[in-house]
């Protein structure tokens, strides 16, 4: 129906407004479909990609690596951001509250902290990928290296020779 | 319900010490159990690894981080991640913490107790993310000899993770007007007090006699010119006194640059004068220079009354003197205890903190053309006001201007004209004034020190090695 380039245009802003309120399907690797708003889809870089390049996003979106548990929490985080308006001093205020309650909340469950920034990052999801990041390394800040190792779980896999450099570093004198 | 399987997979990898990289796990290590997955921070791929440690934006964080196992190690030391984390962070970020000194202006009144072992007149304050293990060296400097009875090791200068060190008579307790700024050659020491390593330098016997300026760090030329114990140099500022046909008292200055083993070894003379790049002057004058600071690649002294406004200048790189006459805006009613120069940057050539009337002005010069432009003032008297253990007689006209003790590319310290013992700090980005950090503490110049980065683990750099060795 679109006949000049005008036209296609016009068309595609139209959709564009209209974006807003369309409604994708992501499926998680376990098979279960969970339908959030465009605006809260296009948070992730890839699907927003995958939707402007004319994507299947009637069919809805499969995505393999990433569990249902994280999935929900991860929408939880574009919902927010993609629903929401943050223009005024309030309104980022409350996203800024939510940011650190959501966080907070994930630190406390370290596993699901790595699963939620595995996929933030497959997703591309840059603010929820930067909120993980900072959180992962503020546990490493300020602590030796024998506590990050008790703080992550690390084995200890240094080989002699590291240790004598290591130790050389301690004890030099 | 986490455990069981940590502990499965720690099992395998612990039997196998002498494999030399571990693989990445084939298999997601997810084990779908009633909803539950486990997740552990090996599971968190490389790239997704070096990007949560570029969060840490500190060195001292990273350098801590390295040493936890083989795959932090490996990452950090990744050829690229070095500059990523630069790029991203700058380099004050590699600091471990601060010497803070006291001027002989100022007696300890202020930091009562700072300084544990008597006769050592710096201290140590770290920054907030080093670690226990690197507060406890760098506070230490027992490493360092001994010196003979009536003399200490004084701090100098500080470029990287490098301190430079002069042997100095100690201060007696009375309060004498010590004249620090008027001393002979002194023996002097660097050290690097992460790895506890020294290097003694003693005065070359033909310059023993010299009256010193000041000396200061350079950077080596060998290793990219990155500093370090086997790659720096030190340039000392002294002048000569002599009479000219017996009877007029003069003074010429001249520079002499040590160079560590690296770069060819031990001190290099200066020629002689016909570079043109000393200067000859009364010798009363050079008797009364003092440092007020240093900036693209020069030191500047100030020659107190001197009626033109000159200052003199060393150049670091050429090792040649010269005399400067700063504009009179800047200059205005000057005084050394109000005038201080500082780093540039971004454009600057360099900048000038002053008080004037009470104003704390910051002028820069402009890169190009070589203009000075007033950048920030604050009015002091009445920023101070809010600030904890004000009193209204500080400021009174009468008494004159506020001291600058110590002036950084960051900040300035500060005291009213009549208490010095009321220390107080003016954030050069903000202007912003305080006394809660730490810094405020300290009537002295305060010499940052900065943390090495991490070698990669398998150090193979002749270089690096035989240098350490020989520490």
């Amino acid at each position: 129906m679109a006949t000049g380039s005008g036209a296609a245009a016009a068309a595609a802003d139209a959709e564009e407004k209209e974006s807003g309120s369309r409604m994708i399907t992501l499926t998680s690797n376990e098979g279960k479909a969970f339908v959030v708003t465009e605006a809260s889809a296009r948070q992730s870089a890839t699907i927003r990609s995958m939707v402007d390049d004319g994507g299947c996003v009637d069919k809805g979106f499969p995505l393999p690596n990433v569990d249902s548990k994280t999935l929900a929490r991860v929408i939880q985080y574009c919902d927010e951001h993609g629903n929401k308006e943050a223009h005024t001093v309030d309104e980022r205020a409350a996203l800024a509250k939510f940011d650190k309650d959501f966080i907070a909340e994930l630190d406390a469950d370290k596993a699901f902290l790595y699963d939620v920034t595995m996929a933030a990052n497959y997703l591309h999801i840059q603010g929820l990928f930067a909120l993980t990041t900072q959180c992962i390394a503020d546990t490493i800040k300020g602590k030796t290296p024998e506590e990050i190792r008790t703080a992550f779980g690390i084995e200890y896999d240094l080989t002699a020779q590291d240790e004598e450099e290591i130790k050389e570093e301690d004890t030099h004198a | 319900m986490a455990t069981p399987t940590e502990t499965r997979r720690r099992g395998r990898r612990g039997g196998k010490l002498n494999k030399a990289r571990r693989k990445p796990p084939v298999d997601p290590p997810k084990v779908v159990d009633g909803g539950t997955t486990t997740t552990t921070v090996d599971d968190v791929p490389d790239h997704l690894l070096q990007d949560i440690l570029l969060c840490l934006g500190s060195s001292a964080c990273l350098v801590r981080a390295a040493y936890a196992c083989k795959r932090w190690r490996r990452v950090v030391t990744a050829a690229g991640f070095l500059d990523a984390f630069r790029s991203l962070h700058g380099a004050t970020h590699h600091v471990a913490g601060h010497y803070h000194t006291v001027d002989d202006a100022y007696d300890r009144q202020a930091a009562p107790g700072a300084f544990p072992d008597g006769g050592r007149s710096f201290v140590f304050v770290p920054s907030d993310e080093l670690a226990d293990t690197d507060r406890r060296r760098f506070s230490s400097l027992d490493f360092l000899p001994d010196c003979e009875s009536g003399y200490s090791w004084e701090l100098a200068d500080s470029r990287g993770g490098l301190l430079l060190l002069t042997k100095m008579k100690q201060r007696t307790g009375d309060g004498s007007p010590a004249r620090r700024h008027c001393f002979t050659f002194p023996d002097i020491v660097v050290c690097e007090p992460l790895t506890r390593c020294h290097q003694g330098i003693l005065c070359p016997p033909d310059l023993s006699g010299y009256q010193c300026l000041g000396v200061f760090l350079l950077d080596g030329d060998g290793d990219g010119g990155r500093i370090g114990m086997s790659n720096f140099k030190v340039i000392c500022a002294l002048y000569d006194r002599y009479l000219l046909n017996y009877i007029l008292p003069l003074s010429e200055t001249l520079a002499c640059t040590f160079t560590s083993d690296s770069g060819g070894g031990g001190w290099r003379l200066p020629h002689s004068t016909a570079a043109g790049g000393d200067v000859t002057l009364e010798h009363v004058r050079l008797d009364a220079t003092s440092f007020v600071g240093r900036a693209n690649g020069r030191v500047y002294w100030e020659i107190e009354g001197d009626e033109d406004g000159d200052m003199l200048v060393l150049d670091e790189t050429t090792a040649g003197f010269s005399l400067v006459t700063f504009p009179e805006n800047v200059r205005e009613s000057y005084d050394k205890r109000t005038f201080r120069i500082i780093a540039g940057g971004d454009g600057v050539a360099m900048r000038v903190v002053r008080v004037i009337n009470n104003d704390l002005k910051v002028f820069a010069q402009l890169d190009g053309d070589g203009e000075w432009v007033l950048e920030k003032r604050v009015w002091l008297p009445a920023a101070a006001r809010g600030l904890p253990g004000y009193d209204e007689g500080y400021f009174q006209e009468q008494n004159g201007e506020a001291i600058v003790v110590a002036a950084s590319a960051a900040y300035v310290l500060l005291t009213p004209p009549v208490e010095d013992t009321w220390l107080f700090s003016v954030e050069l980005e903000t202007m912003a004034v305080e006394r809660w950090h730490e810094r405020n503490k300290y009537a002295g110049v305060a010499y940052p020190c900065e943390l090495p980065w991490p070698r990669a683990s398998q150090a193979t750099d002749a270089d690096q090695i035989s240098g350490r060795r020989r520490c």
